[in-house]
């Protein structure tokens, strides 16, 4: 499989790709391992818990702490904003064209009150969610599920691995949700959607947490 | 501008991050949060100074496939190389 580096995306052995899309054609969600390299997972780590958080409640649908637009996020979104991710994706949902990913850093601590609950993601374009694992330890619940609208899940992945990242597919009669997270820890993570909406070259240019200073 | 010699081999530092996004190179100092966006020629020294080319080296490639005038190319190369190390994108290895 693939993963995210400082130095551009690279090719690792593991899964063929059409051994992932048959496992995501029949679960509609699939854990990539190790996506995000281990140095900027750690790097990472250290400047979400140098950063405030605020809490953000999502009508009746969820509940969690929330990072808000800074450096940390902007270096997140041009890391996952990768052609060759998205070539990868595509090969794996068979949902194509994908050109952007946008997506929040959220963190639920237990007995916080914080929740998620069945729902899809079907609007603005959205067609590939993503959730890459962000959290220092392991946690304990926290489990993604998928079924088609109140019937029996047809996938339940709990992503503890640092840098692992679950991939669901969005869908009109999909719907997921994440188990309340218990324990002694946190579940943190960069969460969001691929989808054709818009460039992401055109979307960086009006990114406030990252500044452009000329072309070299 | 920084001094940089066509015998110069250039490194990447751990702070710097770059991407290709659909032919574009965009690279990224983590520590300024500021990004550079780098056209086609330079794209193509970027990768050498990856692959741990000289920039002489990247100078005989190039003018093997741009139709340039080598003191132009020479120029441009030391001119590109010399940001790059004064923005923090790259340093000198020697």
């Amino acid at each position: 499989m693939i993963q995210l580096t400082a130095r551009g995306v690279i090719e690792r052995a593991g899964d063929d790709l059409a051994t992932l899309a048959r496992e995501f054609a029949s679960r509609r969600c699939l854990v990539l391992p190790a996506l995000l390299e281990p140095s900027l997972v750690a790097r990472i780590q250290q400047e979400i818990d140098r950063s405030p958080l605020y809490e953000r409640r999502h009508g009746a649908i969820a509940a969690e702490l929330c990072m808000p637009e800074n450096t940390c996020l902007g270096l997140l979104h041009f890391l996952v904003n990768d052609s060759a991710l998205f070539r990868t994706i595509e090969d794996i949902t068979g949902r194509r064209p994908l050109t952007r990913f946008h997506g929040r850093v959220y963190r639920r601590i237990p007995g916080r009150d914080h929740f998620d609950s069945w729902h899809n993601d079907v609007r603005e374009g959205r067609a590939v969610g993503l959730s890459l694992n962000l959290s220092t330890a392991p946690y304990e619940g926290g489990v993604f599920e998928i079924r088609r609208e109140g019937g029996a899940a047809l996938g339940a992945i709990a992503n503890v691995g640092p840098g692992d990242a679950l991939l669901f597919d969005i869908e009109e009669g999909l719907e997921h949700r994440v188990s309340p997270v218990v324990g002694a820890h946190a579940k943190t993570a960069f969460a969001g959607w691929f989808s054709a909406t818009r460039d992401y070259l055109a979307v960086l240019r009006h990114d406030p947490s990252l500044r452009q200073e000329g072309a070299v | 501008m920084a001094d940089v010699k066509m015998t110069d081999r250039l490194t990447v530092p751990d702070e710097v991050v770059y991407r290709d996004l659909g032919g574009d190179t965009v690279i990224l100092q983590l520590e300024t949060g500021i990004y550079f966006s780098v056209d086609e020629v330079g794209t193509e020294i970027w990768k050498d100074v990856q692959a741990g080319a000289t920039l002489q080296t990247s100078f005989d490639r190039l003018l093997a496939v741009y139709s340039v005038e080598a003191d132009v190319l020479r120029a441009d190369i030391i001119k590109f190389a010399g940001q790059l190390v004064a923005k923090g994108l790259a340093v000198v290895a020697r």
